[in-house]
Formats: C-alpha cells, sequence, structure tokens
C-alpha cells in the first residue's frame, strides 16, 4: 500500500507532465472555454538557449555585412580584385542564409528570435577600415570566421551538458549537421590562403605579379 | 672600444638585419594613376544612392522579423513566413544591386565602412497577416518614394552638382528599380485585397486558407500582378 502511495502520484505527475495541452484543449472546448497556452513546440532545454541562439542568429547577420563590406572594397576599380570580391561575396550570401536557417530553428522549437539580444563582441571582430591589403583581409576573415565557428561550439556546449534540464540533443544534432562543417572548411581554406600568399609575397620583386596571379586563383576557386 | 666588441655588435647587427628581411613581406600594391575624368558622378546623387542602400537593408531586416514571427509554432502561417522571407533576400540583393553600380560609376573607393549601419526590423511582431502585408505596402511605397527621390537629385543635382544630368543613373533607377517596385506594390495591394474579403467574413479560416495557397499555390503570388 505504501508503495502504491508512491507510485501513484508518481504516475499522476507524469501523465500531467506531457498532457499539458490535451488538458487545456479539453478545457478550451468545455461551456468554459480558455487558452491553449501550452500547446507549443517547446521542449527540451529550448528556454535556455534560445537567447543565445538569437544572439547567434544576429552575430551570422552582423558578419554578413561585414564580408559584404569586404567584397565592395575588393569590387573597387583601384582595388580591382575579382577572385576576393567573389569570396567575400560567396561568404556574405553564406552568412545570410545560415541566419535565416538559425531563425527558422528557433521558430521550429517553439523559440522567438529576438533581433536586438546581442552580446557584445571582442573589438577585433570589428572592422574599422575596410581599405585593407589583399593579405591583411585575409587574415580579418580568418579572424571572423573563427569566432563565427567558436560561438557555435559555445552554443553546443551549453545544450551538450549532461544535466537534462539543459540537454537538447536536437539543437546539437542541427548545429552539427549546419555549421561545424562548414566552418571549419572555411577555417582550413582561409588559413591557407593567408599561408599561400605570406610565401608569395615574400620576395619583393614578385608581389605584385603574385597578387594579381592568386587574385585569378581565388576568383577560380570561389565558383 | 675592443675588437669583440666592434665584432659582437656587428653580428648582432647582421642577425637583426637578415630577420628583418626574411620576415618582411611587400604586403601593399602600388599605387596607380588613373584617370579621373571619366568619374562623373555629382556627390548629392551619389550620397543619395549610398543612403538607399540602408533603406534597402533596413526593409530587408523587417521581411526577416516578418518571416521569423510567421514561422512561430503558435503563429503558423508557413506561406507568409516563406514570402517574407524571401523578399527580405530580394531586399538584400536590391542593396547589393546599387552597391555594384556605385562601384561600376568608380564610386566607393573610401570609406565603405558608412555604406551599412546595423539595420534593424521596424517591428517584431504582427498582429495578424493582413496587418503585416499592409505594413509591407507601406514599406515598398516608402522605398518607391526613396527610388524616385535619386532620380530627381540625380536628374538635377543642384548647384552643388553644377546641375548636371546623370541621364545613365535616371534612366537605370526607372528601369531596374521602379518598374519592380510598381509591379511589387500592386502584387502586395492583390493580396490584401485578396486577404481582406476572405477574413471579411470567414476570418481565421480565410487566412488559413490564403496561407496554404501562398505556401503551395506556385504561380498564386505572381499571378497578381497583370501589368
Amino acid at each position: 500500500m505504501k508503495l502504491a502511495l508512491l507510485v501513484v502520484p508518481f504516475i499522476f505527475a507524469q501523465a500531467f507532465a506531457v498532457e499539458h495541452c490535451y488538458s487545456e484543449v479539453v478545457g478550451a472546448c468545455s461551456p468554459v472555454g480558455g487558452g491553449v497556452e501550452n500547446c507549443n513546440a517547446k521542449y527540451g532545454a529550448i528556454n535556455e538557449i534560445h537567447k543565445e541562439l538569437s544572439n547567434y542568429a544576429n552575430l551570422l547577420i552582423n558578419k554578413n555585412w561585414q564580408f559584404l563590406l569586404l567584397h565592395t572594397h575588393f569590387s573597387n576599380y583601384e582595388a580591382n580584385r575579382p577572385g576576393l570580391t567573389k569570396l567575400y561575396k560567396k561568404y556574405a550570401d553564406k552568412l545570410w542564409e545560415d541566419s535565416i536557417k538559425v531563425a527558422k530553428y528557433i521558430t521550429k522549437r517553439g523559440g522567438v528570435t529576438d533581433f536586438s539580444y546581442k552580446k557584445v563582441a571582442p573589438a577585433e571582430t570589428n572592422i574599422e577600415n575596410y581599405e585593407l591589403t589583399e593579405i591583411a583581409s585575409l587574415g580579418k576573415g580568418l579572424d571572423l570566421w573563427k569566432y563565427v565557428a567558436n560561438e557555435v561550439f559555445h552554443v553546443h556546449a551549453e545544450v551538450g551538458r549532461r544535466r537534462e534540464t539543459v540537454h537538447d540533443a536536437e539543437t546539437l544534432s542541427f548545429l552539427e549537421n549546419e555549421f561545424v562543417h562548414d566552418h571549419s572548411e572555411i577555417v582550413r581554406k582561409l588559413s591557407g590562403y593567408t599561408n599561400d600568399l605570406k610565401s608569395l609575397l615574400s620576395n619583393p620583386n614578385d608581389s605584385n605579379l603574385a597578387l594579381w596571379f592568386f587574385d585569378n586563383y581565388v576568383a577560380k576557386a570561389a565558383e | 672600444m675592443n675588437p669583440l666588441s666592434i665584432f659582437t655588435i656587428g653580428i648582432i647587427f647582421i642577425f637583426a638585419f637578415n630577420t628583418n628581411v626574411q620576415g618582411k613581406l611587400q604586403c601593399k600594391a602600388p599605387i596607380v594613376d588613373i584617370p579621373k575624368d571619366w568619374l562623373d558622378m555629382k556627390d548629392p546623387c551619389v550620397k543619395k544612392v549610398q543612403a538607399q542602400v540602408q533603406e534597402e537593408l533596413t526593409a530587408a531586416m523587417t521581411y526577416f522579423a516578418m518571416g521569423a514571427h510567421f514561422s512561430k509554432d503558435t503563429i503558423n502561417r508557413p506561406g507568409f513566413a516563406q514570402f517574407f522571407f524571401d523578399s527580405a533576400t530580394e531586399e538584400r540583393e536590391h542593396a547589393t544591386k546599387l552597391i555594384h553600380y556605385l562601384l561600376m560609376r568608380g564610386q566607393l573607393t573610401t570609406e565603405v565602412g558608412q555604406l551599412i549601419r546595423d539595420p534593424a526590423p521596424l517591428a517584431e511582431i504582427w498582429p495578424d497577416g493582413i496587418t503585416a502585408l499592409k505594413n509591407a505596402l507601406k514599406l515598398e511605397a516608402h522605398v518607391t518614394r526613396k527610388l524616385v527621390d535619386i532620380a530627381k537629385i540625380c536628374e538635377d543635382p543642384g548647384q552643388e552638382g553644377e546641375h548636371w544630368n546623370d541621364y545613365h543613373i535616371v534612366d537605370w533607377i526607372a528601369n531596374e528599380y521602379l518598374d519592380e517596385q510598381y509591379k511589387g506594390q500592386r502584387q502586395l495591394a492583390g493580396m490584401i485585397s485578396n486577404l481582406g474579403k476572405m477574413i471579411d467574413t470567414n476570418g481565421q479560416l480565410g487566412e488559413f486558407l490564403f496561407d496554404k495557397k501562398l505556401l503551395f499555390g506556385d504561380d498564386f503570388v505572381k499571378d497578381m500582378v497583370t501589368a
């Protein structure tokens, strides 16, 4: 009997936990009526991390503008580097599309995208002056993408904890499938480009021609 | 100074010099003297086009927020969401096209960072679909007025611009932008008209059906434009 006294409330609590929406719907259909606030897509740790995800969507939007401006700089007739122009436009477009993916994901899990929630980013992720040399822009691009990649790791770490209230397997999977693999490819590519250009610019007699050849290569590779 | 000290200083100097040469890169390309005669856009006109980039991006962010709003599980209007997300990307492309035009005319060689100043959505929630569509139409009308302003200023930039008529951009704005703006506005007005009639007597059901038509009816929105 004692065991039954312990078990019955437990079963009742479990049933209640999964039937919030059902109870509200039944209530709404009764003569008294009522709301269905608990009929939502929230489960797992979404309440814990939807702010983090909003911050990430805003971060991606911000980096998309930065790469769009880098693309603009290398597209002016004085800088005139079609390869870097194409590369940075490609990155800007990817960041924009990814920000839409994050916003859609937040709502898929019953959350709300807060466009004004932006954590203060480190100063080195800002660009005061876009009139950068080719190699400086690659260095800056690499830093920006590493920041974007590390911020995913941060959200991943938040939802990867073992405590059930903050663990969220679906968000882990979303971040891994949609972002982390792409990020490692991009970071590797930009690191390679920066080191290539560093070698090519080491001989002052070659540098101007080297920049031209290198940009031509980037244009082909960015297709 | 004894000979050993002189030798030591010499070695240090050679070492430092060599390190310097090895690590130093020639990063900056030389400045080329390019004739400026072809740069004929006038300042007031350039400033107007630059300001329009931010206008288009504010519209893009507003549509982005509309897309996010109608994606919510408790709102659940995937057709509206898809329509607004697509509109957001389209507005961003409009801004990019303006940037490309300025670059083609030899502009944007300095202070590029001023062009985009963290555009934010004008709102983040809407009471229903028809309000969002009405807001979108008002936003488009605002953007259109700004585009007409560009055409006016570029046609006659006043004394500061030596009253120089920039035929090319005026024609380009009219053909590339105004044409799309007026067709887009007609499309939105048509959508508001249909949805307005549907919800007049069938409120929620009307919006639900309209949303599914937006989601699955391939040419539904396109057909709104008869021009």
